[in-house]
């Protein structure tokens, strides 16, 4: 069984404006790759797809998918629905599946009116046999017509969207592996199987209680073992029941630890990057104010009571000043006394400091000559100093001021020497806070830096802490789980060795044939039944270890050439039943921290593992259709993968960028060129387009057009 | 997987020969089409028969009681 797409073809459809003819994309065996910049129409075509299979688009502004039913408007051409109050859009594909072609067309019947848009949706498939069309009307007929393109079963691996590749369902949850196991393998009629062994048991139990019932004639020791026995098995059951639905929890619980796993440590660091980061902010500020206070105390610094930074530099003023005063003084008295002569002390004669300095001082100021103490010039000053004086009027005059001002600044003179050494500390400590505060920025702004480098911008504070809430509430389930799982199978312990007792005392004390041959099949069927279930483990194993050494050999050889080793793949079935695919290094430890291109790798070959899996003589070939699987990807695993690609899947359509030059003629680098080369020359397989806009425009406005650069 | 294909992964069952005591040879000769000497093959083949013609548990019960008690 295999499926080969002929073409796609779209109308209208996001920014494949104009009819069919116009936007077809032919298509052969081999790698056929669509080429094309941002915004080109990748994702749009990929979602050409999916509407066919699905009835899905994918949003890549959301990053999520959504019903076509609900996507009308977006789907739509804008150039066209400008242009147009009514037009057509849809998607077309041509397919061919076991010698039967299908064309699969659908379709959206766009109208304006009253500036709404209506829509009416229709799908269309033909089916071809032998040159002869049919159309397929019934809605059943039409869904399992395209079913034949890709089945359910394998979409989630034939059809995959880059960015989600890291949240392949099926990976992500562990039962789903398990169920594509069971797919591939085809061993759901050996499951239905070992559904009708496991009742076929309880009918045969039945028959054999009823064997019971029948002999009447049964003791009350043989009546209290029957109870014995049917209550054992009873709390058995029960107890495998709740231990069954333990395992789904646990199973879920997983599911949901592996979901946030990725996440959690990011969160982590995150919520304490956070943290560190606030309180090295708060540093910053509190540096900040700091600095602040200490300007804004410059004020009253300068007009200190004690020591007014105002005086700097003032120190020799009062002493100047005072000599100034008394240089003043003396020209003043000599005037007066040259105008007055019959006046010996006029009032403005020295004052009272300067009389007592002429007293310390022994000299007389007025005469300038020597006055000695005790003589009687001295015994003179002495006098003037003691006489009795007016008291002193509170006129302006000119030497009483400047007397108070020398008072008032007098006691300055201790402390104006110490203003230049105050500053100095206060500048010094200013210049102290600047070294700090820019120290503070570094931190700070490398605390941001490492944020941004955890992605800060994609998460708040309350989703890292619901993806820790999430992810330890996970781990709590499942070792609750896990330890709910011991007690009920300690406890079965126990009653299947008293089940195995009471049964053995029935055995001796029922003799009759008829029991004895309702109990030998009960008997028998359980072991059946047993065989049943251990030959799906064997199968199902077998499956497991085939894709084991394929999804290898892909992962070697999709990851050969680079430097780094990307492990190995293991898939172990777990207790729970469930596969769990880890990647190990050379000494059989799980391996942590590959990069992005490596897990993507991993993803890559587990799928190609899968849809290449034979079993028995059947193989898979189905389409393998990828929108950007190859972001993260160097050339070297790009390069390694249109090697191997060929040899797994008998058709590869991918939408890339990572081939595209902007500045190149024909818009392919020099990868992209050696591709179309071989292609060329038959080398390699397939075909090879390009997309490109005829004129620049807005996402919303860009019409896309197409080159084929292979034969 | 065919019914067939199944039944012969269920005859390497070790317990049809630990439990049943059907010897190798016997095993060897076992087929699905055809019908067997050994009753445990015969009552293997109508479980899987019941699923291939979607029979209820019930008849393929019934049917397997008959083979028994035969």
């Amino acid at each position: 069984m295999g499926t080969f797409i002929k073409s796609i073809s779209l109308q209208n459809f996001y920014n494949y404006y104009g009819s069919y003819e116009d936007n077809t994309y032919t298509f052969k065996e081999g790698i056929n790759i669509i080429n094309a910049d941002n915004n080109m129409g990748k994702s749009k075509l990929y979602n050409g797809f999916l509407w066919i299979l699905d009835d899905q688009v994918y949003d890549s502004d959301d990053k999520r998918y959504y019903p076509v039913s609900e996507s009308y408007n977006k789907m739509m051409s804008k150039k066209a629905s400008r242009e147009n109050v009514e037009l057509d859009m849809g998607v077309t594909i041509l397919y061919e599946s076991e010698g039967v072609w299908y064309k699969v067309c659908k379709e959206v019947h766009c109208k304006l009116e009253d500036g709404s848009w209506l829509f009416f949706p229709s799908t269309n498939v033909l089916m071809t046999t032998d040159n002869e069309d049919m159309p397929i009307m019934d809605k059943q007929k039409q869904q399992d017509a395209i079913r034949m393109l890709i089945p359910a079963d394998m979409e989630k691996y034939a059809l995959l969207q880059g960015e989600s590749m890291e949240r392949l369902v099926d990976l992500s949850t562990l039962n789903g592996l398990e169920n594509t196991i069971n797919a591939l393998a085809d061993i759901n009629n050996l499951i239905r199987m070992c559904g009708l062994a496991s009742e076929l048991v309880k009918q045969a139990k039945q028959e054999y209680n009823k064997e019971e019932t029948k002999n009447r004639g049964a003791s009350n020791e043989i009546l209290k073992l029957r109870e014995e026995r049917d209550n054992l098995e009873k709390w058995i059951e029960d107890a495998n029941k709740k231990i069954e639905l333990a395992r789904q929890e646990l199973i879920k619980a997983k599911e949901k630890e592996q979901q946030y796993e990725s996440e959690f440590f990011s969160s982590k660091k995150r919520i304490q990057l956070r943290h560190e980061y606030e309180e090295e902010c708060a540093k910053l500020d509190s540096l900040k104010r700091e600095k602040a206070e200490q300007e804004l105390s410059i004020t009253s610094r300068l007009f200190d009571e004690n020591c007014p930074w105002i005086l700097m530099g003032l120190g020799n003023e009062t002493g100047d000043f005072d000599a100034n005063r008394i240089e003043l003084t003396k020209k003043i008295t000599a005037q007066e006394i040259s105008q007055n002569p019959q006046i010996l002390l006029p009032d403005d004669s020295p004052d009272a400091p300067s009389l007592r300095r002429m007293l310390e001082h022994e000299h007389c100021e007025v005469c300038d000559r020597e006055a000695k103490k005790g003589t009687a010039p001295w015994l003179h000053i002495k006098k003037v100093l003691e006489r009795p004086h007016k008291e002193m009027r509170t006129s302006a005059s000119f030497m009483q001021f400047y007397s108070g001002l020398q008072n008032a600044t007098g006691r300055y003179e201790a402390t104006i020497p110490q203003i230049k050494e105050s500053f100095e500390q206060y500048m010094n400590h200013i210049y102290d806070l600047d070294d700090q505060i820019e120290a503070q920025e570094r931190i700070v702004e490398a605390k941001e830096n490492e944020l941004t480098l955890v992605g800060i911008e994609n998460s708040t504070e309350e989703e890292d802490r619901k993806v820790l809430s999430g992810y330890n509430q996970a781990k709590q389930t499942i070792s609750n789980k896990n330890e709910e799982i011991q007690r009920w199978t300690g406890k079965i312990k126990i009653w299947d060795s008293a089940l195995t007792k009471a049964k053995e005392e029935l055995d001796k004390r029922q003799g009759s044939t008829p029991i004895r041959k309702a109990k030998e099949l009960y008997d028998n069927m359980q072991v059946i039944k047993t065989m049943f279930d251990s030959t799906r483990e064997r199968i199902f194993k077998s499956i497991v270890d085939n894709l084991q050494t394929a999804a290898n050999e892909m992962y070697s050889d999709l990851t050969k050439g680079n430097q780094t080793f990307g492990g190995t793949l293991t898939f172990d079935r777990l207790d729970d039943g469930t596969v769990r695919v880890s990647v190990i290094d050379y000494q059989g430890e799980e391996l942590y921290g590959n990069g992005t291109g490596f897990q993507r790798m991993k993803q890559l070959a587990i799928v190609m593992s899968i849809i290449s899996s034979k079993v028995g003589n059947k193989s898979f070939d189905y389409p393998f259709i990828s929108d950007a699987p190859f972001s993260e990807f160097s050339w070297n695993f790009m390069n390694n993968f249109f090697e191997i690609a060929p040899n797994v899947f008998r058709q590869s359509i991918i939408m890339i960028k990572d081939l595209y030059d902007p500045a190149d003629d024909n818009l392919i680098n020099e990868h992209g060129k050696a591709i179309v080369e071989q292609m060329n020359n038959g080398l390699l397989q397939g075909s090879f387009y390009v997309n490109y806009a005829e004129t620049r425009a807005d996402a919303g406005n860009l019409v896309t057009k197409k080159y084929c650069y292979t034969k | 997987m065919e019914a067939e294909q199944i039944f012969k992964e269920l005859m390497k069952s070790d317990e049809l020969q630990t439990h049943f005591g059907i010897s190798k040879e016997e095993l060897a000769d076992a087929s699905y089409v055809g019908d067997s000497n050994n009753t445990t093959i015969e009552i293997i083949k109508d479980v899987i028969k019941g699923i291939a013609n979607r029979k209820s548990p019930n008849v393929v019960f019934q049917g397997i009681l008959k083979k028994v008690s035969d």
